[in-house]
């Protein structure tokens, strides 16, 4: 119950709430003529859970499935909910003949601590026949760990002997795979403008959420890690530079670049690629680093797979680039189930170049005071549930690509006057085959 | 005798005074709106014969009239001005302040990165940057206020 605040709980605040992909929850209910129903769900961000539901109505046992997006919205009054809104039902198991409606849950109540205390849940079907407020049911939640939770009894209430889920859920019961040893060695570089006046508090929280993601992912690779996290005092251009200047991974490294902080373009600038502004006082000269240059002195390391994050504006900055330049939890194994294949085809049999950003050319991109940038914890959620037991392939392209669907998704549905923010990326051919 | 005249001189300064402020004087020029640069410079680093409002070059000056007033005083007093707890990832570059007879100044940047900053005095340390919503009133209203009095 009380972890469940991370899903749910600061999405009250206004928004993103912290999502670490691929957890686990059940809710449950009772609904007309006293049928106790009882939710599985695998939830993976606010617009990719799946919800399976077992019941049993008229002496049979029936599991109902459908998808499930969320968001956050404010009613007119300032109340803060959460909406875990059903879609797309089937009957899974049970008579043939019957059939489901997808089940709406509304989260309410928040406590002092930003918590949701109460969840409610309604069928839509019904507001025909009834007011809202009729019709809400409460219902009540809880996080569940696998290794404690699950077993074979428990996952067969929802999914059959013979489907993947079943046997790829009871994996999580055993302590996780072993991995091989590689010489291959992780340069994390980590630039967070954790000092700003407005979204320092955010690029904490994803400063901190990155450095401990690598440190998890490289030793659950048993492979080494050379982090260089630039932030607080020493966020600067010139600490930047000196940084990937002094780097010197070999053929079989792995560099991750990841900026967090103010980005801009130039009104005359060609490139899709932001600048990184790295002042940290108003008074300070207008100092940047742009993304092109980072990705080229990146890349011309050598290492095997070099990837360039940037999670920044995109928008003007108002004026033209001048002649003469001067030059931003918990632990991985806590919060998600990697598949050691998958993991491996990522950092260890991966080999290109990548490079990514929040936003498009004009635009901003958003952060959260308290879940960090839009596109920094989708880019968690995506990785996640790229490495995950129950899905994905291990494609760098694909993680990309959900990270700035889930991004895009944050900006229009779980914030209420967020513009909407488009990100780029780019894989090279090798990564772009994967 | 001397002495008598001062302070009837000075009683009726006073008077004048408060009858400027019964016109509705006060009311007037009790906030103005400037046009600024969007860096702030250092005082040791002013430039001779340069306004500056909170270390901001100011470039152009506007007159407040009381409608205008009464509907930024209504503007400012809204919840709805502001997006709590998300920002933008962008730079504060401010382009308008608008400074109170109390010493109270409002930074304001509009988009695509609309920002303000709210300084109460001179003083005042390491101020948070709120968002203000896309296409906000205060906006509109700054737009307003500089285009008509061009």
């Amino acid at each position: 119950m009380k972890t469940f605040f991370l899903i749910f709980s600061l999405a009250a605040l206004l928004c993103i709430k912290t999502c670490f992909a691929q957890n686990f929850y059940e809710v449950k209910w009772t609904g007309d003529k006293m049928v106790k129903y009882t939710g599985f769900l695998i939830y993976n961000s606010d617009n990719d859970a799946l919800m399976r539901v077992g019941y049993t109505a008229d002496g049979v046992y029936r599991v109902a499935e459908y998808k499930v997006n969320s968001k956050h919205f404010t009613s007119q009054d300032g109340t803060n909910y959460y909406m875990m809104e059903g879609k797309d039902a089937r009957l899974v198991y049970g008579a043939a003949a019957h059939s489901y409606s997808a089940d709406k849950f509304l989260f309410a109540d928040l406590d002092a601590t930003h918590h949701f205390k109460n969840l409610f849940t309604y069928d839509e079907n019904d507001l025909k026949k009834s007011n809202l407020a009729d019709l809400m049911k409460h219902a009540t939640w809880r996080k569940l760990d696998p290794k404690v939770d699950f077993n074979q009894t428990y996952i067969h209430e929802f999914y059959g002997t013979n489907e993947h889920n079943y046997t790829a859920l009871l994996s999580l019961v055993n302590t996780p795979k072993d991995y091989s040893t590689s010489n291959a060695k992780l340069y994390l570089v980590v630039v967070a403008n954790t000092l700003d006046n407005s979204i320092g508090t955010g690029c904490e929280v994803d400063r901190r959420k990155l450095v401990n993601e690598m440190h998890s992912i490289a030793s659950a690779l048993n492979i080494g890690i050379e982090e260089h996290i630039i932030y607080g005092s020493d966020f600067s251009s010139a600490n930047v530079l000196n940084t990937i200047e002094a780097m010197h991974p070999s053929a079989d490294d792995i560099v991750l670049f990841f900026y967090r902080g103010h980005g801009f373009r130039w009104n005359n600038q060609k490139s899709s690629w932001p600048s990184m502004s790295t002042r940290i006082s108003s008074y300070d000269p207008f100092t940047y680093v742009s993304l092109d240059d980072v990705y080229a002195k990146i890349i011309a390391k050598g290492a095997r797979l070099n990837m360039v994050f940037g999670d920044l504006c995109n928008s003007d900055v108002g004026i033209d680039k001048p002649e003469v330049t001067n030059q931003g939890t918990n632990s991985l194994q806590s919060n998600f189930y990697p598949d050691a294949d998958k993991l491996k085809k990522l950092f260890l049999r991966s080999k290109g170049n990548l490079m990514s950003v929040a936003a498009s050319p004009g635009e901003v991109s958003w952060t959260s005071a308290y879940d960090g940038g839009f596109f920094t914890s989708s880019f968690f959620e995506s990785l996640h549930a790229e490495i995950g037991t129950l899905s994905g392939s291990g494609s760098w392209k694909n993680i990309l690509i959900s990270t700035i669907n889930k991004a895009k998704y944050k900006s229009q549905f779980a914030c209420n006057t967020c513009s909407v923010q488009n990100g780029e990326y780019y894989v090279s051919a090798d990564l772009d085959n994967q | 005798m001397k002495r008598h005249s001062r302070y009837v001189m000075i009683l009726g300064l006073t008077l004048l005074g408060c009858s400027s402020l019964k016109n509705g004087d006060e009311k007037k020029s009790s906030v103005i709106l400037y046009k600024i640069s969007g860096m702030p410079v250092r005082a040791l680093n002013y430039k001779p014969n340069t306004q500056y409002i909170d270390d901001y070059e100011v470039l152009n000056t506007y007159a407040v009239g009381d409608n205008a007033s009464v509907g930024l005083n209504k503007i400012l007093s809204a919840d709805s001005l502001t997006i709590k707890d998300i920002h933008r990832s962008c730079d504060f570059f401010p382009a308008y302040a608008l400074k109170w007879v109390s010493g109270k100044v409002i930074l304001i940047s509009l988009l695509p990165c609309a920002k303000i900053q709210r300084i109460n005095k001179p003083a005042d340390g390491l101020l948070a940057v709120d968002d203000i919503k896309p296409h906000s009133q205060l906006e509109n209203w700054v737009l307003k206020v500089a285009s008509a009095t061009k």
